[in-house]
């Protein structure tokens, strides 16, 4: 049989509503966008759920060694894969007495440059010292001077944001003045990310070598948000993870489905002297039209959904939805076929009884 | 091409013999009525010619029969598809272009009366018009043996005439053609009778 005649075998089913085709491609898009509207939906929960860990200090690991931690040495992890931004701090003896809070002076922290960069924090005037936002809120004057009264007015260069979110909160209460890295410094900070035990362990390069045995430890900034976190580990574990295989094996049987409900036109088409194989190709194309279709509205569906949810790796988003769509689409086709090799020639008579 | 029945009988499981002692010779180019009051056992003896069943005693000797139609009492096809594109699709099975089979099958249509409803879904087709649709269909295929079991058992005495009419005008030189019938109008349009209450048994 001529390919042109098989191929417009399978237009003329499709257009007639011989194929049903408006209905089981309905039904595939129901199941996949079911699917993968349900497995997005955890997937971006999940994706939730690490940013917080990331934005949180969660993957911020704090190597405590007072008077040993090498600046220069804490700084420059940050030039290791998979350390955004590292550097160190020193709580000194100095204070600030401010103007408007007659017994509270407020204790100055030496930073590294790392640090700072560590901290994200907002620019402010030029040269001067960095606060938090709930210090800023209290305390900084509409010419982004903090008042003094030993030095009258001190200049603030950045505001840093610190919510009281589980993270140590030091930081909330102390002004960080950015000092040079070539002294001893208490603690080293890292951001890790993604969050690596190794990353953690290499951290220990920054400790001045005359550190005594046991001194050093390190912690995590965050300490309720866990010791750690594996994203990778998270998104194959998530409860949705055997949807899509579920929703492909459910395609499949629609494919199985849409052949075996024709079997008794099926039959009488092999009766009628068609090969099997020519058969075979006028239902793939069938099933494959209906089956798109589908799988384009859910595409379609799921790109608009994502536009909604503003997510930021749209490549991730894209891989993540297209297995299985793609998986869907050949356990639909393979259910089609399966459902041909269960009709036999020979059956019509069956068929025929039992239609 | 012939097909010969030699003291052929057949009972299912315990139950009493439907007929015994058949003997009879089917050559192409004739029809042949099979009939008999109903449960004579009549589609059971089609069966055992087409080979899908193997007799209880005697002979089915089948020579040089590879393709085997039924045409059965109840006319199915697809329900949204041309009549015309029944008949087309067994042409076309066998190889060249749609317009080619379609020029074939417009011939075969009006034989069968069905020029006129050609491009009509078979859904909306009359009885007798389906059956004789299932009849052009099977002979479009060109087998070398037709079984029609029982063709106006569903259909009205208008319809049941005109589906006579077209088995009396069937004549295909390569092709032996057997019809079960209870139907008087039927069984006069065939050319040969195998009567099987002749070969009725009580047990």
């Amino acid at each position: 049989m001529w390919i042109r005649n098989i191929l417009g075998e399978a237009l003329r089913n499709l257009a007639s509503g011989t194929a049903h085709a408006l209905w089981f491609a309905s039904a595939w898009l129901v199941i996949m966008g079911g699917v993968c509207g349900l497995d997005l939906w955890e997937l971006l929960a999940l994706s939730g759920q690490v940013t917080d860990f990331h934005d949180r200090g969660g993957s911020t690991m704090v190597l405590t060694a007072p008077g040993h931690v090498d600046g220069v040495a804490c700084d420059e992890l940050a030039g290791i894969t998979g350390i955004e931004a590292a550097g160190a701090i020193r709580v000194n003896d100095q204070r600030v007495d401010i103007s408007t809070t007659p017994r509270s002076p407020l204790p100055i922290s030496e930073i590294t440059a790392g640090f700072a960069r560590l901290l994200d924090f907002r620019e402010g005037g030029p040269g001067g010292l960095l606060a938090s936002a709930s210090l800023a809120d209290h305390y900084l004057d509409s010419r982004g001077t903090i008042s003094t009264r030993a030095s009258g007015a001190t200049s603030v260069a950045g505001v840093f944001s610190w919510p009281d979110d589980g993270r140590a909160q030091g930081l909330a209460y102390t002004l960080l003045s950015v000092t040079p890295a070539n002294r001893n410094f208490d603690e080293c900070w890292a951001r890790i990310w993604p969050p690596s035990t190794g990353n953690s362990d290499l951290m220990g390069v920054a400790l001045a070598g005359d550190t005594p045995p046991g001194e050093a430890q390190v912690t995590p900034l965050n300490t309720t948000m866990g010791s750690t976190l594996d994203p990778t580990a998270l998104f194959a574990n998530r409860r949705t993870q055997w949807l899509p295989i579920a929703g492909a094996a459910a395609c499949s049987g629609i494919g199985f489905l849409a052949v075996w409900l024709r079997r008794l036109e099926c039959a009488a088409t092999l009766d009628s002297g068609v090969p099997r194989l020519a058969l075979s190709i006028q239902l793939f194309v069938e099933t494959a039209w209906w089956s798109t279709l589908g799988c384009v509205i859910v595409s379609g569906l799921l790109v608009i959904t994502g536009a909604q949810f503003e997510v930021t790796r749209p490549d991730g988003f894209a891989l993540a939805a297209g297995w299985p769509l793609g998986f869907a689409l050949l356990m639909t086709w393979g259910g089609a076929q399966a459902g041909l090799a269960c009709i036999q020639r020979r059956a019509l008579m069956v068929y025929f009884k039992h239609r | 091409m012939r097909l010969r029945l030699e003291g052929v009988g057949h009972c299912f499981a315990d139950a009493q013999w439907l007929f015994r002692g058949v003997t009879a010779d089917f050559e192409t180019g004739t029809t042949t009525a099979v009939t008999g009051p109903s449960g004579s056992g009549k589609s059971t003896l089609l069966a055992l010619m087409a080979g899908s069943l193997y007799a209880a005693e005697g002979t089915v000797a089948r020579q040089g029969i590879e393709r085997t139609q039924w045409v059965f009492q109840n006319p199915f096809g697809v329900a949204r598809r041309a009549a015309i594109d029944h008949v087309v699709l067994p042409i076309m099975a066998v190889g060249g272009s749609r317009d080619q089979a379609t020029d074939q099958a417009m011939v075969l249509m009006e034989q069968f009366g069905l020029a006129s409803v050609a491009a009509r879904p078979f859904a909306q087709l009359s009885g007798g018009e389906a059956q004789r649709l299932m009849l052009a269909r099977a002979v479009a295929s060109q087998p070398h043996l037709l079984l029609v079991d029982e063709p106006t058992a569903q259909l009205d005495h208008q319809a049941a005439v005109t589906v006579a009419e077209a088995l009396s005008s069937l004549s295909l030189k390569g092709t032996i053609v057997a019809v079960a019938t209870h139907d008087p109008l039927t069984r006069d349009a065939c050319q040969s009778i195998v009567d099987l209450t002749r070969y009725a048994t009580e047990d």
